[in-house]
């Protein structure tokens, strides 16, 4: 094969190893096959020699086996030694050839088994090799001569054979090989395209995979600036929440500051107009203890919240000190609002709650400012309300935040989840809200949704209790 | 190739051609030609002779020697060409000891094919010996006054027909016309009829 890309040549090679070895297997049981049949035909010509009453087996079977055993056994021991080695192939076209000698020979040179030559030209054309053409061609030429001018009758049957007999013998040798190595060629030539196709799909292969790697790498570089961008995002909305809890709590803090000052005053005059009333002092002091206890909660609430980045661990905490702190952030905004908001909850039979808690929160508030929006500007004053159920239905924790809002338009549901989409005025949404929150469900195995089918409008936050693999990193809290 | 291989090579072509000389050499090895040729009809035999102006031919065959089929299909052949000249007798070995039925035999059934012939018995070899012959296929051809003018094998080779010198030779005598070039005994390829 001749060929510009090595890789072409190297699969021609691997394919033609191929076709050498398996007609190699060939010849093997052909040469046995072959051995067996001279034995036989010599046993059925003649088996035994007579000397008058006297009997002893016939050389020629002496010969078929002696013949047949070197013609078979030498190729099979260098296909043996060496499988699809060149040698091989020349080996098998002497013995193959000779073998038609021997067959002839055993048969009284039958014109009949001179077709044996035809045939055996045929399987060695298997080979694909005009050099094992030609060797085979050379073998039964010169058989025919050496065998035609010294036993004629061995060859051919007839003691006057000429030399014009051999030639015409060879002369049809000749002929068939011309079809036989034509054959061959084209037979090459086929190999030798499917080779080169074979490569250039190869080498277009190659090319995709290296693509393909590029294209992979970039698609992870994408992907890690989107989860980047995505925990920026959380960051920000959680930034957000934060600024707006900030705000209520500095609101929350500022009413009382005013009580304080206010009692703080009042005691003080009272101190310098009149005796000091132990009552009075200690009634007064127990309300400033109250509201100083209350702004500690607040506080308290707000550190939480605001201590744990993005890489908070899963705890395992108690479910109602957890709802009861996130509910303190959020409802001083809703009595400065006028809304009834109320916490329902059902049977909590666990006090043993794996999750991210500030996460928790962080959805939770989310949830109850969202619900607050929703019914702030309601007119019909029976409409400003929010409810909190919070329910254990097996290992699911149901938290379910109604509000007395008209819901979200149908044709919004189905894009609530997206990243910046919001209902509200652009001061007051970001768009992320709840597709973090989705996010911090599914990361908790749960999930969030709109509970399209119920009678008011609600959201629904359901997380399992427990979150297997993350159970590794679980820090129990008291 | 490889050293090892460039010996073996050369030294297996070598064994199958000495195999190959040593089959073809046994081939035409010819059984003992037994007495000259030229001696008259043996008084003693029991074959009957030529009729007057007639040939004789006698052949005799081992019954079981399968080279001998050759020789029969060649009988066969001279019979087709000059049949009419001729009177056959087919001489067939048997040995006192032998009771086995020939009769299916395929040597017997070919030789029961051939024309009108005379089947001879040859209990030990008695008739072979008469006539100075120990090779099977070998043929006698006695002329019109009771001499042998001819005897051999008239097969190329051991087992093989075809074109041999000793049909040749017969026919010749029997035309009137034997050839300069012909001979009067040829190599005869079969079993051995008796021993020296």
């Amino acid at each position: 094969m001749k060929s510009a890309c090595p890789r072409a040549r190297e699969i021609f090679d691997l394919s033609y190893h191929k076709i050498v070895m398996k007609t190699d297997q060939m010849f093997l049981r052909l040469f046995i096959v072959q051995w067996v049949l001279c034995v036989a035909i010599s046993i059925w010509i003649s088996p035994l020699t007579w000397t008058l009453d006297q009997a002893a087996v016939n050389p020629h079977i002496y010969f078929a086996i002696g013949l047949g055993g070197l013609l078979t056994l030498f190729p099979a021991f260098l296909i043996w030694r060496e499988p699809g080695a060149p040698t091989n192939r020349y080996a098998v076209a002497v013995a193959q050839m000779l073998f038609s000698v021997l067959a002839i020979h055993l048969t009284g040179g039958r014109i009949e088994t001179h077709f044996h030559v035809f045939g055996s030209l045929a399987f060695l054309a298997f080979y694909r090799d005009r050099n094992v053409m030609l060797v085979a061609t050379a073998v039964t030429g010169l058989s025919h001569l050496v065998g035609g001018t010294f036993w004629p009758d061995s060859v051919y049957a007839d003691l006057d054979s000429s030399i014009a007999h051999t030639l015409e013998h060879i002369g049809w040798v000749v002929f068939e090989n011309v079809f036989l190595i034509q054959l061959i060629r084209d037979s090459r030539a086929e190999v030798t395209a499917t080779a080169i196709k074979q490569a250039e799909l190869e080498q277009a292969l190659a090319g995709t995979e290296i693509q393909v790697q590029q294209r992979t790498a970039d698609l992870k570089r994408s992907q890690e600036q989107l989860t980047s961008q995505q925990l920026a995002m959380a960051n920000s909305a959680r930034n957000a929440a934060l600024g707006e809890m900030a705000g209520q709590a500095a609101h929350e803090i500022n009413t009382p500051l005013g009580a304080l000052v206010l009692i703080t005053q009042s005691l003080m005059e009272r101190v310098d107009r009149e005796p000091v009333d132990r009552a009075y002092f200690h009634t007064k002091l127990g309300l400033v203890m109250q509201i100083t206890e209350k702004m500690s909660k607040i506080i308290n609430s707000m550190r939480k919240l605001a201590g744990q980045g993005a890489n908070e661990v899963v705890v395992r905490v108690k479910l109602r000190p957890l709802i009861d702190e996130t509910v303190l952030l959020c409802e001083g905004r809703y009595k400065r609002g006028s809304i009834i908001f109320n916490i329902e909850y059902g049977q909590l039979d666990t006090d043993s709650f794996e999750c991210r808690a500030n996460e928790v929160s962080q959805v939770l508030i989310n949830l109850l400012n969202n619900a607050h929006d929703a019914v702030k500007n309601q007119e019909d004053l029976t409409r400003r309300w929010v409810k909190l159920k919070v329910q254990l239905v097996g290992e699911l924790v149901t938290f379910r935040i109604e509000d007395g809002g008209e819901g979200v338009a149908p044709e919004h549901r189905d894009k609530l989840f997206n990243s910046s989409f919001t209902t509200k005025s652009l001061d007051e949404g970001t768009g992320f809200g709840l597709p973090i929150c989705k996010k911090i469900a599914e990361r908790h195995h749960g999930r969030i949704y709109y509970d399209a089918d119920s009678k008011t409008s609600c959201f629904v936050l359901e997380l399992p209790c427990a979150q297997g693999d993350a159970m590794d990193s679980v820090v129990k809290v008291g | 190739m490889s050293i090892k291989k460039a010996v073996l090579f050369p030294l297996w072509i070598v064994a199958v051609g000495l195999g190959f000389l040593a089959l073809n050499s046994y081939s035409h090895t010819p059984g003992e030609p037994g007495a000259a040729v030229g001696a008259a009809w043996p008084p003693e035999s029991k074959l009957p002779a030529a009729g007057p102006g007639r040939y004789s031919l006698v052949a005799f065959i081992h019954p079981r020697c399968n080279c001998s089929l050759a020789t029969l299909t060649e009988i066969g052949n001279l019979l087709s060409a000059d049949g009419d000249k001729i009177d056959l007798s087919l001489v067939f070995y048997k040995s006192h000891s032998d009771s086995k039925d020939w009769s299916a035999d395929r040597i017997w059934q070919k030789a029961q094919l051939l024309p009108a012939h005379h089947t001879l018995i040859d209990e030990d070899g008695k008739e072979a010996e008469l006539f100075g012959v120990l090779t099977s296929g070998q043929v006698l051809l006695f002329n019109r006054e009771g001499r042998s003018v001819f005897k051999g094998g008239i097969t190329p080779s051991r087992g093989a027909t075809g074109v041999s010198l000793g049909r040749q030779t017969i026919l010749g005598y029997l035309d009137g016309k034997k050839p300069w070039n012909l001979t009067n005994e040829t190599p005869a390829f079969g079993c051995a009829l008796g021993k020296l």
